[in-house]
């Protein structure tokens, strides 16, 4: 990567590629810096939270459109889940008396006669494909298959006849490019949709593919590596240092703004302190003292826990053992002012340059739009 | 009470004629009781693992069971019709056992000469190395 960047985006789940399009939108010379998939690569399909319009077009253009969800989407828990958007094969999982629980033979979690049960489905059904292995399909291995060559489905999807909606698992095909459900519902004459995926998440591996082709499309480099270092001045962060998979020794980027998007435990942008190996260069202060770190640019991690708002000195117990709430731990993570900047234990901006967002903010709320939204909005 | 006493005596009865028969012994009896132990153990699928295969569990349990190493695995994609252990599921599962161990190595076959998974796991697990492993406990398996 030559010349000169504007913004650098640390962290490639939804809340860094949001940020990154907002950035190149507005004329910035942008990066994303992204260490591998984060949380957004496990979510279920179901989108909570608001859909920025920019990441909406985009996600559609590159071959994944959400729609507006006006209906409980079926979980393979059992359970039928709110959500603000879905992608469409999930968004047409609405569960009336044209919905048909199709399980595959093989596929373990899925169980169709019960999960009609408890989703009120009026039918179900068991489809045999012609080869299924003898220890059974993974997820994984079943999308593949059926991406390739879905005329299995195709001629068992058949026998249900016309006006029904089949309620298949997210197994129609990992990328999305491949169209899979919309070739498998026009060869059948029937209704296709999915319900929402559990990890391994296909429908969360579809959304973390797309990602990477919106920024491929929006002239935004992406990098594949993790920030393990930067270079500071004052209350500046001038670059970072970045492991770039594959080579041996550290780039060096700099750029006139930060921003901070490295997600949670999943993500990796919280983690905890192992003991005296975590230091915080940039300070010259060993963090042995505290229980979680922000690894990419060292901001002070707020716990909220016990009435205590930011790293204790001695190491405090993580989590709470009476679960009437959240756990607090689930919170954690760095605070922000009104305009997204990370503040530190005096509560003082820590970089002046640098903004955070998504799941790596404290007290943000479970969700990818939410994580999507601009600082601001990741905040509350 | 009197079940107490009991069990005391049954207890020192035994720790003596153990002393007294067996203890002694031990050094003519080399690995006599090792093999008696293992065979013991395992039918019941459990192997004796060395201490340095043992030293690397500690970084498989990281596996916070995401999956996504399931999702990268070419090898996964690629099988149409046979089946395949996800790598989450040997690293998550039981792959000590005995009765496993070979199922699970015949599936870790593919990662001889990937590093596919291992890259994209979040929290690091050396999914490469338990594939080794795995491999040196079904060829122990099938030696012992
Ligand atoms: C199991 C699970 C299921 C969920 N299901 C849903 C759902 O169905 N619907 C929903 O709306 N929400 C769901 N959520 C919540 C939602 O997924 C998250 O709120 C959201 O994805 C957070 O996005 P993010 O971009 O902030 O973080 P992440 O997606 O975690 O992204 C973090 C990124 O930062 C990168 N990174 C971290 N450290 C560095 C570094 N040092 N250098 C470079 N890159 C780095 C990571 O590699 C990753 O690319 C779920 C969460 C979990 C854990
Ligand atoms: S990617 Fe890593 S953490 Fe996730 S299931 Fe696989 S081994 Fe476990
Ligand atoms: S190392 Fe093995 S389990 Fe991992 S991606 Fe490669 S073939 Fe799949």
């Amino acid at each position: 990567m030559a010349g000169h960047l504007d913004v650098i985006v640390i962290g490639g789940g939804i809340a860094g590629v949001a940020a990154a399009l907002e950035s190149a939108a507005a004329g910035a010379v942008t990066a994303v810096v992204r260490a591998g998939p984060g949380a957004t690569a496990l979510a279920s399909g179901a989108w909570h939270g608001p859909l920025p319009s920019l990441l909406g077009e985009a996600l559609a253009a590159a071959g994944l459109p959400h729609l507006p969800v006006d209906t409980l989407l079926p979980h393979p828990f059992g359970d039928l889940r709110p959500a603000d958007n879905a992608p469409a094969t999930h968004a047409a999982a609405r569960i009336d008396e044209a919905a048909c629980v199709c399980g595959i033979a093989g596929l373990p979690h899925f169980p169709a006669a019960a999960l009609a049960r408890m989703w009120r489905a009026p039918r179900h059904v068991t489809l045999a494909l012609p080869e299924t292995p003898a220890a059974g399909w993974s997820p994984v291995a079943l999308a593949a298959a059926l991406e390739r060559d879905p005329a299995g489905l195709i001629a068992a999807l058949r026998q249900l006849g016309a006006g029904t909606r089949a309620i298949l698992p997210a197994v129609l095909g990992l990328d999305p490019l491949a169209r899979t459900a919309e070739r498998v519902a026009a060869a059948a004459g029937v209704d296709v949709a999915e319900a929402l995926g559990v990890p391994p998440s296909v429908p969360g591996w579809r959304l973390d593919r797309t990602l990477v082709r919106v920024l491929e499309r929006s002239g935004v480099t992406l990098l594949e590596g993790r920030v393990v270092d930067r270079a500071v001045q004052d209350d500046v962060v001038l670059s970072v240092r970045v492991a770039v998979r594959g080579e041996p020794v550290l780039r060096e980027l700099a750029a006139a703004a930060f921003v901070l998007a490295t997600g949670r435990f999943v993500g990796g942008g919280i983690a905890a302190a192992d003991g005296g190996e975590e230091v915080d260069v940039a300070r010259g202060q060993a963090l042995r003292e505290a229980s979680l770190v922000e690894r990419a640019l060292g901001c002070d991690v707020w716990i909220e826990h016990l009435g205590d708002r930011f790293r204790e000195v001695q190491p405090v117990p993580l989590t709470d053992p009476v679960r009437a709430e959240p756990q607090a731990l689930l919170r954690a993570g760095v605070h922000v002012d009104a305009a997204g900047r990370p503040r530190d234990v005096q509560d003082q901006v820590r970089y002046r340059n640098v903004t955070a967002r998504g799941a790596v903010v404290a007290a943000t709320s479970h969700g990818l739009g939410r994580a999507a939204a601009g600082a601001a909005g990741g905040a509350a | 009470m009197k079940r107490r006493l009991l069990a005391w005596l049954n207890l020192a009865y035994h720790f003596w004629k153990h002393v007294l028969t067996r203890w002694w012994l031990r050094p003519f009896r080399r690995g006599r009781d090792l093999r008696r132990f293992r065979a013991q153990v395992e039918p019941e699928g459990y192997l004796p693992l060395p201490f340095a295969d043992r030293a690397q569990f500690p970084d498989f349990m990281r596996c916070i069971h995401c999956g996504l190493c399931a999702l990268a695995c070419p090898a996964l994609r690629a099988a149409p019709v046979t089946a395949w252990v996800e790598a989450w599921t040997f690293v998550a599962g039981p792959s000590r056992s005995l009765d496993r161990v070979a199922l699970v190595a015949r599936a870790a076959a593919p990662c001889a000469r990937c590093a596919v998974c291992p890259a994209i796991c979040p929290t690091g697990v050396p999914i490469d190395r338990l594939a080794v492993m795995i491999e040196g406990l079904a060829a122990g398996a099938r030696a012992g």
